[in-house]
């Protein structure tokens, strides 16, 4: 170990032990030494998911460059990644920290769970704090657009019915915002006779939105049930 | 109000004698062009052109185009169009200003709204293909690296 690589394992374990000061952070994690990918892992507490809520991830991680700046003013000075998690999470250890750091931004929701309903099957998400989706929609306050809803509906409605492609859709309907942290249920329920797939999104039991699509099965696709 | 993007350019333009109307003014309709000229800056910076977008296998058409008159601009006037990157993970959103180049003074404020289209099938793409989110990002973190500012 050369001792600049040495210094840089050192700055980060200590961001991380400033992290853990401050007032919306559980817990603060740095990668292990010889990690590929510097970075910190953040578990935010219900204050600091409100503040992601309200002002988006851009202002949250400049107030946690700020904190690290007034505690230990040599902390800034390398570029880093920043993962971030709530308590729905649990904290990794070693190897599997340091892949969950190096990790790209999630692109999906991640299924907790997943059943069969009267009228079709239900999918229990969870969204990460930090989904790649929420960088530019809306940068000040995240928020799920309506058209990866669709895309989920598809893209799960996908792994139980088998690909397939959406030509229209009706009686969209747009009803709340389904935010980072946000626990779904998405139900799919697919009439392979009428060419209809009809998902909706609640959070608690609250619709957050609903549509019929008009699909056609991908031929030559394979999918497993 | 029209949000700063996380990524900006900015053109000059000096309004050309056969965009002005009969009452000395640009056409509205030329507004448009200026856009465009800002927007094929900012795919270059981006690293995904026009030519990259048909290479890979995508259209990338107007879905959306709001304008506002402020002032009106008039032969010979030198403008700044400046064009900042607001949404590109699901649609590509491009918030612009024409200021004066001399005093800053808005002439116009625009947004344009573009979404990948399979050349192939012709269909609509709920995401954007991956080849350009990935220049987004490689666009940013050059960005990030110029700034000296974390990632």
């Amino acid at each position: 170990m050369t001792l600049r690589e040495g210094h840089a394992r050192d700055l980060h374990a200590d961001m991380a032990a400033c992290m853990r000061t401050h007032p919306w952070v559980t817990q603060a994690r740095a990668a292990g030494h010889p990690a590929p990918h510097r970075g910190l892992a953040i578990w935010l507490n219900d204050r600091g998911v409100a503040h992601l809520l309200q002002h988006g991830r851009a202002d949250l991680l400049a107030t946690f460059e700020a904190h690290c700046a007034a505690n230990e003013p040599w902390a800034g000075s390398e570029p880093r990644a920043w993962r971030l998690f709530d308590h729905d999470f649990p904290v990794p250890g070693g190897a599997a920290l340091d892949e969950e750091i190096a990790r790209p931004p999630p692109r999906e929701p991640w299924l907790l769970g997943e059943h069969a309903t009267p009228a079709g099957h239900l999918f229990e998400l969870k969204l990460p704090l930090d989904l790649a989706l929420f960088d530019d929609h809306f940068r000040t306050a995240p928020v799920v657009p309506g058209v990866m809803q669709v895309a989920w509906a598809l893209a799960f409605g996908a792994r139980r019915y088998g690909p397939m492609a959406c030509g229209t859709m009706d009686a969209v309907k747009f009803r709340r915002l389904v935010r980072p942290g946000d626990r779904l249920h998405l139900e799919v329920a697919h009439d392979a006779g009428r060419g209809l797939l009809d998902f909706t999104v609640r959070i608690g039991g609250a619709l957050c939105s609903s549509a019929r699509l008009h699909v056609v099965p991908i031929e030559g696709a394979d999918h497993a049930r | 109000m029209r949000a700063d993007g996380v990524l900006r350019i900015e053109i000059p333009v000096e309004v050309p004698f056969f965009d002005v109307d009969s009452m000395d003014v640009v056409w509205h309709g030329h507004y448009v062009k200026y856009l465009e000229l800002a927007r094929c800056t900012l795919l270059e910076r981006i690293g995904h052109d026009y030519r990259q977008m048909k290479a890979s296998g995508y259209l990338w058409p107007i879905v959306d185009l709001q304008l506002r008159y402020v002032r009106a601009a008039r032969f010979g006037q030198r403008l700044i169009v400046r064009a900042d990157l607001v949404e590109w993970r699901n649609r590509l959103k491009v918030h612009y200003r024409v200021l004066d180049a001399q005093t800053c003074e808005r002439i116009t404020l625009a947004s344009t709204v573009q979404v990948a289209v399979a050349a192939s099938s012709g269909e609509l793409q709920l995401e954007s293909p991956p080849v350009f989110v990935q220049a987004v990002e490689r666009a940013l973190a050059a960005a990030r690296g110029n700034e000296g500012t974390p990632a």
